[in-house]
């Protein structure tokens, strides 16, 4: 079995995700759905309460240590955004933490999702985006593709990190040549199994292209310039040290003002560090 | 330099940076404005989260020498393999420099 087959045989095999979510995902898309109801459903998993109240109450909410309840975190951030947090806790427990290769570890990897997702996040309110509640997911998840790779094909894996060492290239041209399939497209058939809204599977497929065809798409926009912009920083590690210059027609669908990069700079690099612990540590 | 701050950070005296407005796009109160503690009932009502106020601290930064500098960017040309096309692309490099030059700074 090559390397696409096997990540594909995988995939299919993969198992559906926590309950907690699937639970979630059903009552949220109940129209009569209340948040008595979600709140219930949530309290009933104990770690996840403990653990959505710590991320309801991190800085990039502006809650600040104000939310003590699931009631609250319902009341103060809506169902979508519970719905996420919870898929984002749910995706980070669900692969393992300890398959490092070389020195590329799933910890550091999570790190630089983690930046991304809180970039995104920032990049899509300063762009006047009025739905923000996948933002931070999309970046989350945006390289979930590698994480398989990590998981099911991790002596390949390796041969493709010492491709990107050896060549000074970026690890989505090392994984095309290397194993013919890149994360994009493995994340994205992961996400075609798990069913997610097209939105995520678009951000996914397309956050190093930066475009979907013609579309306007400010999601994968912003997912794309995040992810360079937690390079620039050193925001955990993407595989690669590369720093790849935007798409240029992304500056067109999110216009950032001048002096927008150091200006967010400090708030992305204290809410970064909160969120870590809070996900990756506590 | 603007910052950006959320509401929990509102201090009476700050100077904004940028107007802040509501998702209307109407003006809510004007750049360079010194906050007062009714500003902050302003943000609260709208559901301002997060504004931006001029950064006082700038003058602090680190110089760092021209050699510094120029051994750093050497490194960073490994990196970063492209040059900047607008203010946005030169304050994403600005940004790898800086870094890069701090990291130099602790270690």
């Amino acid at each position: 079995m090559n390397s696409i087959e096997n990540i594909i045989h995988n995939i299919n095999n993969l198992q559906t995700l926590p309950t907690i979510y699937s639970s979630i995902s059903e009552a949220v898309s109940d129209p009569l759905a209340t948040p008595e109801k979600l709140s219930k459903i949530i309290s009933m998993d104990q770690v996840s309460s403990f653990k959505i109240l710590k991320v309801a109450n991190s800085p990039f909410y502006g809650f600040r240590g104000r939310i003590d309840t699931i009631s609250q975190a319902i009341l103060y951030l809506g169902f979508s955004e519970i719905k996420n947090i919870i898929f984002a806790l749910s995706i980070v427990s669900f692969f393992s933490k300890n398959k490092a290769i070389l020195n590329f570890r799933p910890v550091d990897l999570w790190a630089h999702s983690i930046g991304v997702g809180i970039a995104t996040r920032i990049i899509g309110s300063s762009v006047g985006e009025k739905n923000l509640e996948n933002y931070f997911l999309a970046g989350i998840i945006h390289d979930i593709g590698k994480l398989l790779f990590f998981e099911f094909i991790s002596g390949d894996y390796e041969k493709v990190l010492k491709f990107v060492e050896g060549n000074n290239c970026s690890i989505k041209e090392a994984e095309t040549e290397v194993l013919g399939i890149d994360h994009c497209r493995a994340g994205q058939l992961l996400a075609e199994k798990w069913k997610l809204p097209p939105s995520f599977n678009d951000a996914i497929l397309y956050h190093h292209a930066g475009v979907k065809g013609d579309e306007q798409n400010k999601l994968i926009a912003s997912v794309h310039i995040a992810d360079i912009l937690a390079r620039a920083l050193e925001l955990g590690n993407a595989g690669d040290n590369l720093i790849p210059q935007p798409n240029f027609k992304v500056w067109e669908i999110i216009k950032l003002p001048g002096g927008f990069f150091p200006s967010v700079r400090d708030k992305l690099i204290e809410d970064f560090n909160q969120t870590v612990r809070l996900m990756l540590i506590e | 330099m603007p910052k950006m701050l959320e509401l929990i950070d509102f201090k009476v005296g700050m100077e904004l940076a940028s107007p802040i407005k509501n998702k209307y796009g109407q003006l809510l109160i004007p750049e360079g404005t010194k906050l007062e503690e009714r500003h902050k009932t302003i943000l609260l009502t709208w559901g301002i989260q997060s504004f931006y106020i001029k950064d006082e601290e700038e003058n602090y930064e680190v110089q760092y020498d021209e050699e510094t500098i120029s051994s750093v960017k050497e490194i960073l040309k490994k990196r970063i393999n492209w040059n900047f096309r607008n203010n946005n692309e030169e304050e994403l490099y600005n940004l790898a420099l800086t870094e890069l030059l701090k990291k130099r700074n602790t270690n």
